[in-house]
């Protein structure tokens, strides 16, 4: 059979449009190309597939071309009107070119979606990738909101914004009150960049919580990144809010996982596998990340305890306490992610936790694979600690091991100060990334010089930085959607095409960007210390 | 405004209006309760969180305000006659409860655990030892019951829960201080950040002079 160009798509389709501007001078062949494309579209799968990844780029184009506002300059703009004339056509021809359409937009979603990861060989459980949900898979573009008549003219503002009023506006205000002077105090907030193997970024940052803001009160919260040979490293502590020292557990904890992990991982590889399938099969190199994670778990333990030994006789921590310290008074929280490039954008990621918090890698598509379940009890507030030693049991753990293999485009690691904001995690985790990627968090680099702008809808929070009340113009990726009618997952399937210019140009610094975001962004109820580790590509793919 | 979907404190408050509450106590139980809105209603983060109910009892039980938000609690009208049934306004806080109280599921967050503040000037008058036994073994939440007034017994409460108070009388000046406290365990609880490990003890603030724990 004869090979399909795009551009030989694109012409044969033109040229029944009897859009000629873009029709090369053989229209017969466009004529015996559109035949072709046709019966390819009746019988051969494999075909099928490659005329739908020739359509790819238009429709990214025109999806594009929606996103953005300044619809009158934008360089897609003349494609965007044949391709709307195309879309109308195909409309109208029945099933066969409306399928075409549905896999061509199902193939940019799920073109780097990795394949489903296999059932648990041993103790090692493997998320599986949640199915794409249909709108995702059949976005009906036809129902996208494109500005067809007038380009240009600024779109309504979405009602959403009005929906949940600020409860504490005009009410009592949440103070900010520094932390006395104290044993052990931490730094209010931290924020650090790193460069991870594989050419890979980092950006992780902790901020205090309004609560403890409020009532001049630690944060609690801890995180630690490292690279070990092509090994990234992340681990991230939450200390129990109702133990005094709990923060010098959080930050024992996750400074010895680095450690341990540094050590058993710098020099281990896994073997190359042909395929997919291959991850399936228990094998000694795969269980020895398993087990080393295991083990970090009581490395970290053990760590927390020699803490609480090193102040059982320090007058200071007696008289803070009012009385000896014991290792409960150390609990703490421990989520470990690590991370290994397998080669042609290909991932390895293994994550293990103890308590809340959670921990998630985004693929290519923007789907959020979950990488862990936290323990939690009936109630809210309610979850296990490192220092609850039966959960230390390897064979318990062993269960609460999550691997994933495949192309990741991030991976988030967080306390629950975070991930209660967006709970259940199944359904929320992609909503965050949507957030973070929406309000130019990360530095991502656009996939062309084309990709348009967009005017999303901001909202102003009020925050405390160190002392300091500021303002921030946030934006959310469910807004966004909303205003665009389309489903969020549709949306985030399109990463390339999120906008993503800083909610704030003036902080030029990706992991600062992170921290104010942290302390910024406002949910009702939510007032815990949060902590957000991202590892992310410096590019969409 | 939507319903709030997230983690809510609830508060019960199981008041004990029987005749014997007659005249200056039940007026301080008034009070102490205008005190305890406004005191709660200053705090921002008992604002977002803390949702109050109200059951009274004396020889019946009604909940006179369902699980309310902070901000929509009307105060309850307080009459004290009657007898003292405890038995009828527990079985009531377990239904309330039971169909208030959200608890954590695989898509929703659960509320934080519910306080259950009892007060109570007498000895119950009906069958009250079976739903006590199930209300104490089925852990609801964390109740904490006050025995007020020389006439009370607080041994006999601790067949509802462990946490047990007494006090001494019901002297307006001992009121303020019993719903002050209470309020600030509210405080205290309605927090993330007084996160818990699974079944461990509620944090309660250290109480005032007038009230004894009872151990």
């Amino acid at each position: 059979m004869e090979r399909l160009s795009k551009e030989r798509v694109e012409r044969a389709l033109a040229r029944k449009l009897g859009v000629r501007d873009k029709i090369g001078p053989d229209v017969v062949q466009a004529e015996r190309d559109f035949e072709l494309l046709r019966q390819l579209l009746r019988g051969d799968a494999a075909k099928c597939e490659q005329v739908t990844r020739a359509l790819l780029q238009p429709l990214e184009e025109i999806i594009g071309y929606a996103l953005t506002h300044s619809a009158k300059d934008n360089p897609n703009r003349p494609r965007y009107l044949k391709w709307q004339k195309l879309m109308e056509f195909l409309h109208t021809q029945g099933e066969l070119p409306k399928n075409m359409i549905n896999r061509a937009v199902g193939a940019l979603a799920a073109e780097t979606a990795p394949v489903k990861p296999p059932p648990p060989p041993l103790p090692v459980a493997v998320p599986r990738e949640p199915e794409l949900p249909r709108e995702a898979r059949h976005l009906d573009w036809a129902k996208l909101p494109l500005p067809v008549d007038i380009p240009g003219e600024p779109e309504p503002v979405p009602s959403s914004d009005s929906s949940t009023p600020p409860i504490a506006q005009a009410l009592p205000a949440w103070k900010f009150v520094p932390v006395p002077d104290g044993p052990d105090n931490h730094e209010d907030c931290d924020a650090r960049p790193f460069d991870a193997p594989g050419g890979l970024k980092i950006i992780g940052a902790r901020v205090r919580g309004k609560k403890h803001k409020h009532d001049g009160t630690n944060c609690d919260d801890w995180f630690e990144f490292a690279a070990a040979g092509p090994w990234t490293i992340i681990a991230v502590s939450d200390g129990a809010g109702s133990k005094k020292l709990s923060r010098v557990g959080a930050k024992a904890a996750t400074a010895a996982a680095i450690r341990e992990l540094t050590a058993q991982l710098a020099n281990h590889r896994l073997a190359p596998r042909d395929s997919h399938e291959d991850w399936k099969l228990p094998s000694a190199d795969v269980e020895y990340v398993r087990d080393a994670l295991i083990r970090t778990m009581t490395t970290a333990f053990l760590a927390v305890k020699a803490a609480c030994d090193e102040r059982t006789s320090d007058p200071a921590i007696e008289a803070y306490l009012g009385r000896k310290p014991e290792v409960n008074d150390f609990s703490a929280t421990l989520l470990l992610a690590v991370h290994l490039p397998l080669g042609d954008d290909r991932d390895f990621v293994m994550a293990c936790q103890i308590g809340d918090g959670m921990s998630a890698a985004i693929t290519r598509s923007g789907s959020a694979i979950l990488l862990g379940e936290a323990d939690v009890g009936g109630y809210s507030g309610e979850t296990d600690f490192l220092t609850s030693t039966p959960k230390l049991a390897a064979d318990h753990l062993g269960r609460k091991i999550m691997m994933f293999v495949g192309p990741i485009q991030a991976v988030m690691v967080m306390t629950d100060g975070v991930a209660d904001d967006y709970f259940p995690p199944e359904a929320h985790m992609g909503r965050l990334w949507g957030d973070l990627v929406v309000n130019g968090i990360p530095d991502i680099e656009r996939a062309s010089d084309s990709t348009p702008t967009i005017d999303a809808p901001e909202e102003t929070t009020e925050y405390w930085d160190r002392g300091q009340a500021l303002k921030a113009n946030l934006r959310s990726s469910a807004a966004l959607a909303d205003k665009l009618g389309v489903p969020l997952d549709a949306l985030l399937a399109q990463g390339t095409l999120l906008p993503a210019t800083p909610f704030d140009s003036s902080v030029a610094a990706a992991h600062e960007r992170l921290r104010i975001w942290l302390d910024a962004y406002q949910v009702r109820g939510s007032f815990d210390d949060r902590t957000l580790v991202l590892l992310h590509r410096p590019r969409w793919s | 405004m939507s319903e709030f979907t997230g983690r809510r404190l609830p508060v019960y408050l199981l008041l004990d209006c029987s005749g014997s509450m007659a005249g200056e106590p039940i007026e301080a139980v008034r009070q102490g309760i205008k005190a305890l809105l406004s005191d709660l209603r200053s705090d921002p983060q008992a604002l977002e969180t803390a949702y109050l109910s109200a059951i009274t009892f004396s020889s019946g039980a009604q909940q006179v305000a369902p699980l309310t938000e902070l901000m929509q609690f009307n105060e309850p009208n307080l009459d004290a006659s009657g007898s003292t049934a405890l038995g009828e306004a527990l079985k009531l806080l377990e239904q309330a409860m039971d169909r208030e109280v959200r608890k954590s599921t695989a898509s929703q967050k659960g509320d934080w655990k519910p306080l259950v503040f009892l007060m109570t000037d007498g000895q119950p008058t009906d069958s009250w030892e079976l739903i006590a036994d199930r209300v104490k073994s089925r852990k609801l939440g964390n109740i904490i019951a006050c025995a007020a007034g020389p006439g009370s017994d607080a041994n006999l409460l601790k067949r509802v829960t462990e946490i047990v108070i007494k006090l001494d009388n019901l002297q307006p000046d001992t009121m303020k201080a019993f719903f002050r406290w209470v309020s600030s365990s509210i405080k205290t609880t309605s927090a993330s950040v007084a996160q818990v490990a699974a079944d461990g003890p509620v944090n309660l603030p250290p109480p005032p002079p007038q009230i004894q724990i009872v151990p």
